[in-house]
């Protein structure tokens, strides 16, 4: 019923759970590779560690069609405009992963070249530490993703 | 272990150019000619067309203010030749003031050189005559100063988009360094 | 905008020359693009689809590896190592140690020369078959991809055995290797192998007589052998147009001078050659990793030299010289220090000649350290080898150069 505040809030529930369960698992990756990380990512994604059986497997190479943006590798102080005009082209609701320590905090490269983390500039949701990670890392974090995806607010309206 | 031409260059390039080429390093078991930056491109064109170093293998730079023992200027761009037949090397290198460095381009001579000297310009700041399009390869063209010269700090960062946790680094790790070598001056004796 | 596409082909001539006014089109095959392995730009002028001038703009993971080694010591400068050419880590480690032990002078055991050999040349049956897999990804055929995957998950997990990651393993160090191989290497060797050459097979029979692939790669992308030259290019791109030369047959160094193997050379110079290169040099990377496992002296892996090896742990934790070589070795300040001097050494890297020009001033890090990147002249070729493509042709032409931005940018 239209009026009871209870009924409201108990359907805005039920339709973020629903709605949470359909993104987390219909993730649709934007895969940013840069640097090394990449192998490991080519690694995950490939037949001995897959990524599809979660869902995600599958790379959507434009922003606008993809909603998970993961920073594969280092980012250099020349490659920042284009990832955040990346992030800026993709559409709600998105979600950011940093992947390798050179996303998530530059690493173990501390010079003028290279931007420290990518949360410099960009906010970030998932960070995996490994350099590079290991796919077993990568995939615990893509389930934690997943599990924060169906635990959060999903604005309809 | 490279092979060297059959008799030391020095010995074939001495007769031929006399003072252009000014000295002779003994490198590990490799020689390096010291040439005199004007006379570069002749001697190259030498190397190429009559000994056989058809093949630019590098051409890089280097930044010698402060290496002990060195006497005069102080930038150094090497010119690693291989002769694609002979199978040869030879290792040529000029050296350059930090002020104004100014070299004749070997981009009419090898195709490679284009990039290699791009590259020498966006790291030490080395200007090449007659280069068709010297700007910045590996950097940024907003980015000021050549980072590979000694003078240049690491941690100068110069980003395009403002960063949001705006700590200088540069100056952080000016501190760091400070403290470090002020904790171990009293224990001299090292 | 460096060529023009007259300069390339001379006869060359527009779509339309009736006097329409016809404007070409930029586009741009940006930093951030699936086919462009990693980070290059490329800033393209078309008529209609063919390639009329382009600008190929690197530097987008420049991570100033020379500048950073300049403040690590010798040994701590192998991390970085690693991530030149991160395909195939292990040759850029050995490769650097090799250039500081000629500058310091110093002969490794025969043992380490066996297992750089042999660990040399499993990352470079891995760095092959990535190129190829990528490269056959991205024309669509997408199982030679998962394929070769699998057979480079087998070689990973036998250099994790051995060296204790996967990719960036830092497993050489100045001396020598940080520790022998384990007890069942040669078992795994085995298993290894017949995953590789089960792979290849059926890749091959997937792709050599494919078609598509045919179509998409034979003609494609020719690079003169004159031009080669001049653009000092060097490796299996080279090979494929005819400039045969390996530096591990015409200037051996490790254990190679002991190993029988062939290295491919082609003629044509078009993308067809440089992929039958490639799994050709899988192959015989085989053949040198049997013949040195069957080879391999018993022995140490590290020189037993004060100056550079740190002493057993046994003995550093038993008498008083050990303690203090120790130390000297890792205090800052100490450390390895080689003699006033210079020295430009190479190996046979993935793409070509791997150089690295070392200066040293005496102290414990490195004055300068140069990297030759082997990609780095190709890439440079690949201005004047799109011109006159079409714009699908730019992705095999790409892949076939095998661009690797960490060598490239370092």
């Amino acid at each position: 019923m239209a009026g009871d505040p209870l009924q409201e809030v108990v359907l805005t529930t039920k339709l973020d759970k629903v709605l949470g369960w359909a993104r987390k698992y219909s993730l649709f990756q934007y895969p940013f590779v840069t640097a090394c990380c990449g192998m490991e990512f080519m690694s995950t994604s490939a037949s001995h560690y897959d990524t599809d059986r979660f869902g995600a497997a599958f790379p959507r190479f434009s922003p606008r069609q993809a909603d998970l943006l993961m920073v594969v590798g280092t980012i250099t102080h020349k490659q920042a405009p284009i990832l955040k005009r990346v992030y800026d082209q993709m559409c709600e609701p998105k979600w950011v992963v940093a992947f390798g320590v050179c996303a998530t905090s530059g690493g173990f490269y501390q010079n003028y070249g290279s931007v420290p983390g990518i949360d410099c500039f960009l906010p970030v949701d998932m960070y995996i530490p490994g350099c590079p990670p290991r796919p077993e890392t990568v995939i615990d974090a893509l389930l934690k993703l997943q599990e924060r995806i169906q635990n959060q607010r999903h604005a309809v309206l | 272990m490279p092979k060297n031409s059959a008799s030391p260059l020095y010995d074939v390039l001495k007769p031929v150019f006399g003072d252009k080429i000014e000295a002779r390093q003994e490198l590990k078991g490799r020689e390096a000619l010291r040439v005199s930056p004007a006379a570069l491109l002749e001697v190259v064109r030498h190397l190429k067309n009559s000994l056989g170093f058809d093949f630019l293998m590098d051409l890089s730079g280097a930044d010698y203010s402060g290496y002990p023992g060195h006497q005069g200027d102080p930038l150094c761009v090497s010119y690693q030749l291989f002769g694609a037949t002979t199978r040869a090397r030879a290792w040529l290198k000029v050296y350059l003031p930090l002020e104004g460095a100014m070299v004749d381009s070997l981009s009419h001579e090898f195709a490679c050189a284009n990039w290699y000297e791009r590259e020498c310009w966006d790291m030490f700041g080395v200007h090449f005559k007659g280069h068709p399009n010297l700007k910045r390869l590996l950097l940024y063209e907003e980015f000021v100063g050549h980072p590979l010269r000694k003078d240049y700090p690491i941690m100068r960062m110069q980003p395009l988009i403002p960063m949001r946790n705006a700590v200088d680094y540069e100056s952080v790790a000016v501190a760091r360094r400070k403290e470090a070598e002020e904790a171990s001056a009293p224990k001299a004796g090292n | 905008m460096p060529m023009d596409i007259t300069q390339k082909i001379p006869q060359w001539k527009a779509q339309r020359d009736d006097g329409f006014d016809i404007e070409p089109l930029y586009i741009n095959m940006g930093p951030s693009h699936p086919a462009m392995h990693g980070t290059v730009k490329m800033v393209l002028k078309l008529d209609g689809e063919t390639v009329v001038n382009t600008e190929v703009e690197i530097g987008y993971l420049h991570r100033c590896f020379e500048k950073t080694v300049e403040q690590k010591t010798w040994n701590q400068a192998i991390p970085y190592t690693d991530r030149l050419n991160y395909v195939s880590p292990l040759i850029n480690n050995m490769g650097y140690c090799m250039a500081v032990e000629r500058l310091l002078g110093i002969q490794v055991p025969e043992r380490t020369d066996y297992i750089r050999t042999i660990m040399c040349e499993l990352s470079r049956i891995g760095d092959h078959l990535t190129c190829i897999g990528a490269g056959a990804m991205e024309l669509g055929a997408l199982t030679a991809f998962l394929y070769f995957m699998k057979a480079r998950e087998s070689s990973w997990q036998l250099i994790e055995e051995v060296t204790g990651a996967r990719l960036t393993i830092s497993y050489g160090r100045v001396g020598g290797v940080v520790r022998d191989l384990p007890a069942n290497f040669s078992e795994r060797w085995a298993w290894v192998k017949s995953q590789v050459e089960e792979n290849l097979g059926e890749v091959s029979t997937l792709l050599n007589t494919n078609r598509i692939f045919i179509d998409r790669m034979k003609g494609v992308g020719i690079m003169p052998l004159d031009r080669c030259l001049s653009y000092g290019m060097t490796g299996p791109f080279a090979r494929a147009s005819g400039f045969d030369y390996d530096l591990r047959r015409d200037e051996p160094y490790f254990a190679y001078d002991r190993m029988k193997f062939e290295v491919p050379t082609r003629t044509g110079g078009d993308n067809w050659c440089r992929y039958e290169v490639r799994m050709e040099e899988i192959r015989q990377s085989v053949r040198i990793i049997d013949q040195a496992l069957a080879q391999m002296p018993e022995g140490i892996v590290r020189v037993e030299d004060p100056q550079v090896s740190l002493p057993r742990k046994k003995e550093v934790y038993s008498n008083i010289e050990a303690l203090m070589n120790h130390f000297k070795l890792l205090m800052p300040g100490h450390g390895i220090r080689p003699a006033l001097g210079e020295v430009y050494a190479a190996v046979e890297g993935g793409n070509g000649e791997l150089g690295f020009w070392l200066v040293s001033d005496g102290g414990d890090r490195p004055w300068r350290l140069r990297v030759r990147p082997p990609c780095f002249p190709i890439m440079s070729g690949v201005e004047e080898l799109i011109l006159g493509e079409q714009v699908a042709d730019i992705v095999p032409v790409f892949g076939s150069v095998n661009m690797i931005g960490g060598e490239l940018d370092r």
